[in-house]
C-alpha cells in the first residue's frame, strides 16, 4: 500500500474486535432458534405439496441458499466497491469471506435443485437460462476463489477487489433470466409472483428458512473474515519478527 | 485524445507483440476452417451443420482474444513500461482504451475471416448475411476485447501466470459467448426473438466496458 492508500485506511476507523466480541456472539445466539424454528416448520408444521409430496420439502433449503447467494454477492460487491475506496482490512477480509461463502451457498443451491429437479421433473440438469446463469455464476465464484489462492500477496486485495465486482455483475443477470427469457424454454417457474403459494403455512415456512439461511451466512460471513483478519495480522507480526 | 494518439502510435511502433497476435488469430481461423471442413463433411442436416459453426466461432475466438490481451500486455508489464506511462502522466482507462481497441480489432477481423470461410465451404446464401449478424459479431468481439484486457493484466501478475489465464477467464466469458452465439445463431435462422439476445449482448458489453474504463487503474496499481 503507498502513502496515500495507507492515509485513507487510517481514516476509516473499524475496530476488528468489534466482530468477536459483540458480532459474533449475537449472530450465534439468534442463528439457533432461527434455525431450529425453520426446521419445526418445515418438517413438523407445512403440509405435504398435494403433488410432489415430501419431496418438495427441499424447496425451502434450496430457495434459502440461493437468496443467501444473491445477498452474500451484494455483500462481495459493496466490500470491493468500499476496499477500492478506503484500502481497509476489513472489506479484503470481507471481500475473501464473501467470495467463499457465496461459492457454498451456490453449491448448496446447485446441489438441492438437482435432487428436487430429479423427483420432480425427472431430470437432474436442464440447459435453461435460470440453471446455466446460475452454474456460470458457480465457476465465476469458483474462479474468484482460485484467483485468490495464486495471486501475487502484494497485489490481491486490490485485485480481487477488482475481480469480485466483475464476478458480482452476473447476479442480475441471474435474477432477471426468468423475465427476460420466453417462458417456453424455462424450467423455473415464478411461483411467488404469479400466486403459486397459496396457502400460507408455506408462505410462511419459506419466510422463516429465507430468514434462517440469511443469518446462518452471515454468522459464516463474519467467522469466516475474523479468520482472515487474525492470518494478516499474524503475518504482518511474523514479517515485523 | 494527443495521449490516446500517443499511446496508439507507440503500440503499432512497438510491433513484435502485434505482430504475435496477428499471427495467433491467424493460427486460430485456420483452426477453424479445419474443423468446419470435418463438420461440411459430416452426416448432419445443413441447418445442424450452421449451428456446429457457429458454436465453433464463439468458442475458438474468445480463447484467441484472451491470448492476444496476453501477448499485448505481457512485454509491458514484465518491463514494467506499463508503470512508466502511468509515471509519465497516462492515465489507466486511457491504456485500456488503447489496448482493448486493439484487442477488438483483431477479434473483429477474425470473426469476418471464420463467417467468410463458413459461407464459403457450407455454401450459405448470401441473403443469410444479415445485419443483425454483423452486428452481434461485432459487439460480441468488443466485448470479449474489453473483458480480456482487464483480466489478463490481473493473472499476469499473479504466480502461475499463463497456466491458469483460461481457468480464470472463461467463466467471465461465459454470459458473452452464450449470448453471441445465440445471437448470430438466432440471425440466421430467423427466429422470432432474435432481437433479445443481441440486446443482452450490447448490455453486457455496455457494462464491462464501463468496469474496464473505471477499474483499469486498480489493476495496474503498484
Amino acid at each position: 500500500m503507498n502513502k496515500k492508500e495507507n492515509s485513507r485506511a487510517a481514516a476509516f476507523k473499524f475496530k476488528p474486535e468489534l466482530i468477536s466480541t459483540y458480532l459474533l456472539p449475537a449472530l450465534l445466539f439468534l442463528s439457533f432458534p432461527f434455525i431450529i424454528y425453520a426446521h419445526y416448520l418445515i418438517f413438523l408444521k407445512v403440509p405435504n405439496e398435494k403433488i410432489m409430496g415430501a419431496v418438495q420439502r427441499i424447496f425451502y433449503f434450496h430457495v434459502g441458499a440461493a437468496t443467501s447467494t444473491y445477498l452474500i454477492g451484494g455483500i462481495l460487491l459493496i466490500a470491493s466497491i468500499s476496499y477500492l475506496l478506503t484500502s481497509h482490512k476489513i472489506f479484503n477480509a470481507l471481500n475473501i469471506a464473501a467470495a467463499e461463502v457465496a461459492l457454498l451457498l451456490a453449491s448448496i443451491t446447485l446441489i438441492s435443485g438437482s435432487i428436487w429437479g430429479h423427483s420432480a421433473w425427472n431430470t437432474w440438469f436442464r440447459w435453461e437460462p435460470r440453471l446455466v446463469s446460475f452454474l456460470i455464476l458457480w465457476f465465476i465464484l469458483l474462479s474468484l476463489c482460485f484467483f485468490r489462492r495464486w495471486a501475487n500477496p502484494d497485489k490481491a486485495a486490490l485485485q480481487s477487489a477488482v475481480l469480485g465486482i466483475v464476478a458480482a455483475m452476473m447476479i442480475p443477470i441471474v435474477i432477471y433470466s426468468i423475465k427476460l427469457f420466453p417462458n417456453l424454454i424455462q424450467l423455473h417457474p415464478i411461483v411467488v409472483e404469479k400466486g403459486g403459494l397459496r396457502d400460507q403455512r408455506f408462505i410462511y415456512a419459506l419466510s422463516w428458512s429465507i430468514l434462517a439461511f440469511a443469518i446462518l451466512s452471515s454468522l459464516l460471513l463474519s467467522f469466516r473474515a475474523l479468520i482472515e483478519i487474525l492470518e494478516q495480522d499474524y503475518k504482518i507480526r511474523d514479517k515485523n519478527g | 485524445m494527443k495521449e490516446l494518439k500517443l499511446l496508439f502510435k507507440r503500440e503499432l511502433a512497438g510491433g513484435r507483440s502485434l505482430i504475435d497476435s496477428g499471427l495467433m488469430f491467424g493460427f486460430f481461423a485456420s483452426l477453424i476452417v479445419v474443423i468446419y471442413s470435418a463438420i461440411s463433411q459430416g452426416e448432419l442436416e445443413p441447418t445442424e451443420k450452421i449451428f456446429a459453426c457457429i458454436n465453433l466461432i464463439w468458442l475458438i475466438l474468445p480463447l484467441a482474444a484472451t491470448v492476444c490481451s496476453f501477448k499485448l500486455f505481457e512485454d509491458d508489464l514484465a518491463s514494467g513500461a506499463l508503470y512508466g506511462l502511468l509515471e509519465d502522466g497516462f492515465k489507466g482507462w486511457q491504456i485500456f482504451f488503447v489496448k482493448a481497441s486493439l484487442s477488438a480489432i483483431f477479434t473483429i477481423i477474425a470473426f469476418f475471416i471464420s463467417l467468410l470461410g463458413l459461407f464459403l465451404l457450407l455454401n450459405l446464401e448470401s441473403t443469410l448475411l444479415t445485419p443483425l449478424l454483423f452486428y452481434s459479431c461485432i459487439v460480441g468481439a468488443i466485448g470479449i476485447a474489453v473483458l480480456t484486457s482487464l483480466v489478463a493484466p490481473l493473472v499476469l501478475t499473479s504466480s502461475p501466470r499463463g497456466a491458469f489465464l483460461p481457468m480464470i477467464e472463461l467463466p467471465f466469458l461465459l454470459p458473452l459467448i452464450i449470448a453471441g452465439a445465440e445471437a448470430s445463431k438466432s440471425s440466421l435462422s430467423n427466429l422470432t426473438n432474435n432481437l433479445l439476445m443481441i440486446q443482452i449482448l450490447i448490455i453486457i458489453t455496455i457494462v464491462y466496458f464501463l468496469l474496464g474504463i473505471i477499474l483499469f487503474k486498480y489493476v495496474v496499481n503498484e
